[in-house]
């Protein structure tokens, strides 16, 4: 089952003063139940905006939309109390506690009042729960985000950049429980800009440049199809080894941390053809391609940079 | 861990939702501070007029002797102002009314000098005050309900915490009515309870430092009888009641328009200091009085309304002459809120299209 799907959406926004910029341009989406799915693109190239027409806060120009299902935002209400949200910044009211602010969202919904406890434990503010937000820093207002996005105990939970502001023990506490959901019912969408945090915990991804669906699929996938099928070979006579394999029909680049073989189907390959000649690798190692590396290729010459503001 | 396992949970039903929208806005600290602060300034007053009153309503005798004085000279006069209104009747063509052009015809007993113009009943009346308790409650709680319903929209938009709601509940029309419910029955039920103080204080000192008299005929501005006291107290708190629910509404509706508490409150102030003070001096001729906003939320808390001065009229003097005068027009209940809904209808359907179709940030 799809639990988000997104086709031909588009959504322009027209700026007093400006030439009107298309936010979304006939973007294709399809996100499926299970697991822990990254959502990624350059700021300004649409993630946001997705998000938002996902979750009704804004309306599309055209296109269709769904969410678990249910066609958006006309079937929104039927479904809502299935999505966990953790947009952007977390938006409580400052005066309140972190507790009350959960409460009133929570009895808004008749949901039991020990849940609030439970996702405060989860979170790890059970102790300054009685504080009021606008005394929280960042970090433990994002966790209070995370919290009210798993007040509902969500079939889907979706998160805008859920590390934002927490230190490195908070990522790694966020990572496993986000790891943990996705690998128990919940469907976890993740946009984010932490492309390790991606690797490590997504299964797949979809990345968006300029408002549209460039690539995607299972993360290895995107990082295989990055990937030159290059080696880097370690020999006692680098310059000779060199020679014998361009005889032999490889390409081969000496930049002094070893022979850069590229373009290698499988490593045996080299290796056989060093030993013929008598030399010997004394290592080889593959030239994989990270997320971030993937990232950038895909998403190279979209002109919008990763400072700018989405 | 149970939360790894989803529950689905049900779209919020109307009555919990609601709650939590009375929860929201009375734990809010400006509510709680601005009730605080009514109740104190009520019961601070009531201790001032209580203190200041007195059970007993002996007359001075230097304030009768001079009440005497003035009688007794207004009887030697009386003959004489009356002869002078009989010569200008006597000029006044046949058959057309003397009252035009020489005033009512003079009478001894509703004209002359009164006891108590010449010194102050020190007690305290409750036919007559507690009628100012009632308004002056009002009018506090009007105000303060205004800044309630401007900033408890304001601060929902620029804490973002509106966009985190509609997370939870996307029908935005519902949730918009919600959020109106919720503010119209905290203002009702405290202006209630601040009404209820008011006049509990004051019929306690009517009861202790003051009078009961005159229960059973109430007068209005003009001097109309407008019934017996309790019912008119009831009708004035009532109105009063749902003059702050409309006066707090206009606030929510400004604030949801702007979507900030501050503009808001400058729009309100603006309107009552400048843009009426402006119509009235602009508009004179049109006599704009009985259209605006504060004319008509007086006149709606007000027993039977009040009289405003309308149109400039040329009015014959009965003697081939004429002169300008204002035409007094009445502003009654029912017209005034009819007034009020109109007003509160201009600002709150444009809020109601702004909110369920713009895009939330």
């Amino acid at each position: 089952m799809t639990v988000i799907e997104a086709h031909d959406v588009r959504k322009t926004y027209r700026r007093r003063g400006k030439p009107a910029k298309a936010a979304l341009d006939g973007l294709e989406l399809v996100v499926e139940e299970g697991g822990v799915h990254g959502f990624l693109g350059p700021n300004g190239s649409g993630k946001t905006t997705t998000l938002r027409c996902l979750l009704g806060l804004a309306r599309p120009d055209s296109g269709s939309l769904r969410l678990l299902g249910a066609e958006i935002p006309g079937h929104l209400p039927g479904v809502v109390g299935d999505v966990g949200v953790l947009l952007e910044s977390p938006a409580f009211f400052p005066p309140f506690t972190g507790r009350l602010n959960l409460r009133l969202l929570s009895d808004a919904a008749s949901l039991p009042r020990q849940r609030v406890d439970e996702v405060l434990d989860v979170v790890g503010l059970r102790d300054v729960a009685d504080d009021r937000v606008k005394g929280y820093s960042l970090g433990m207002r994002q966790r209070l985000g995370i919290a009210a996005a798993l007040l509902k105990r969500p079939r889907l939970l979706v998160l805008d950049e859920p590390s934002n502001g927490l230190d490195p023990a908070g990522m790694k506490e966020v990572r496993d429980l986000l790891r943990q959901l996705g690998d128990g019912q919940v469907t976890v969408f993740l946009s984010s800009h932490l492309l390790s945090e991606v690797q490590q915990i997504c299964d797949d991804v979809a990345i968006l440049a300029r408002g549209r669906y460039i690539a995607g699929g299972a993360v290895a996938d995107v990082l295989a199809a990055q990937s030159t099928g290059a080696v880097r070979v370690g020999v006692a006579d680098a310059a000779r080894a060199a020679e014998v394999l361009r005889s032999g029909g490889f390409t081969v680049t000496d930049d002094g941390n070893g022979l850069l073989v590229d373009h290698v189907a499988d490593g045996a390959l080299v290796t056989r053809a060093l030993a013929d000649h008598g030399h010997y690798v004394s290592w080889l190692m593959p030239e994989t391609v990270d997320l971030e590396e993937a990232f950038l290729a895909l998403t190279e010459g979209t002109g919008l940079g990763e400072e700018r503001a989405s | 861990m149970t939360l790894l396992t989803p529950e689905s949970t049900r779209p919020n039903r109307v009555l919990p939702h609601a709650r939590s929208e009375v929860s929201r806005l009375t734990h809010r600290r400006l509510y709680r501070v601005l009730t605080l602060l009514l109740l104190a300034g009520i019961t601070l007053v009531s201790l001032i007029v209580f203190v200041r009153s007195s059970s007993t309503a002996s007359v001075p005798a230097q304030a009768q002797a001079a009440y005497e004085r003035e009688r007794q000279n207004w009887e030697h006069q009386f003959p004489i102002i009356h002869a002078q209104w009989a010569s200008c009747a006597a000029s006044v063509p046949e058959g057309k009314p003397a009252e035009p052009a020489c005033g009512p015809e003079p009478d001894i007993a509703r004209d002359g000098p009164r006891l108590e113009y010449f010194y102050t009943d020190p007690r305290y009346r409750a036919a007559d005050n507690l009628r100012v308790v009632v308004i002056a409650v009002t009018m506090a709680s009007a105000m303060l309900a205004f800044l309630l319903g401007a900033s408890s929209g304001g601060a929902e938009w620029s804490s973002r915490s509106m966009t985190l709601q509609l997370l939870w509940e996307p029908r935005r029309l519902r949730l918009l009515s919600l959020k109106w419910l919720a503010l119209g029955l905290v203002t009702a039920v405290t202006t209630a309870a601040n009404l209820v103080v008011g006049v509990g204080l004051g019929a306690l000192t009517a009861s202790f430092r003051g009078t009961w008299d005159g229960l059973d005929r109430v007068v209005d501005s003009s001097g109309r009888a407008v019934g017996a006291l309790w019912p008119e107290l009831a009708g004035m708190a009532g109105r009063g009641i749902v003059l702050v629910v409309v006066v707090a509404s206009f606030g929510y509706a400004i604030a949801t328009l702007v979507r900030n508490t501050g503009a808001a409150l400058g729009t309100a102030f603006v309107y009552f200091a400048v843009v009426e003070n402006a119509i009235r001096l602009a508009l004179m001729r049109f006599a704009p009085g009985p259209y605006l906003l504060s004319t008509n939320a007086v006149a709606f808390v007000a027993p039977g309304g009040i009289d405003v001065p309308g149109r400039l009229e040329h009015v014959s003097d009965g003697q081939g002459g004429s002169y300008d005068q204002f035409v007094t027009v009445h502003v009654g209940n029912g017209r005034a809120f009819l007034a009020l809904l109109f007003y509160l209808a201009l600002l709150a359907v444009p809020a109601v299209l702004s909110f369920t179709r713009r895009d939330v940030g």
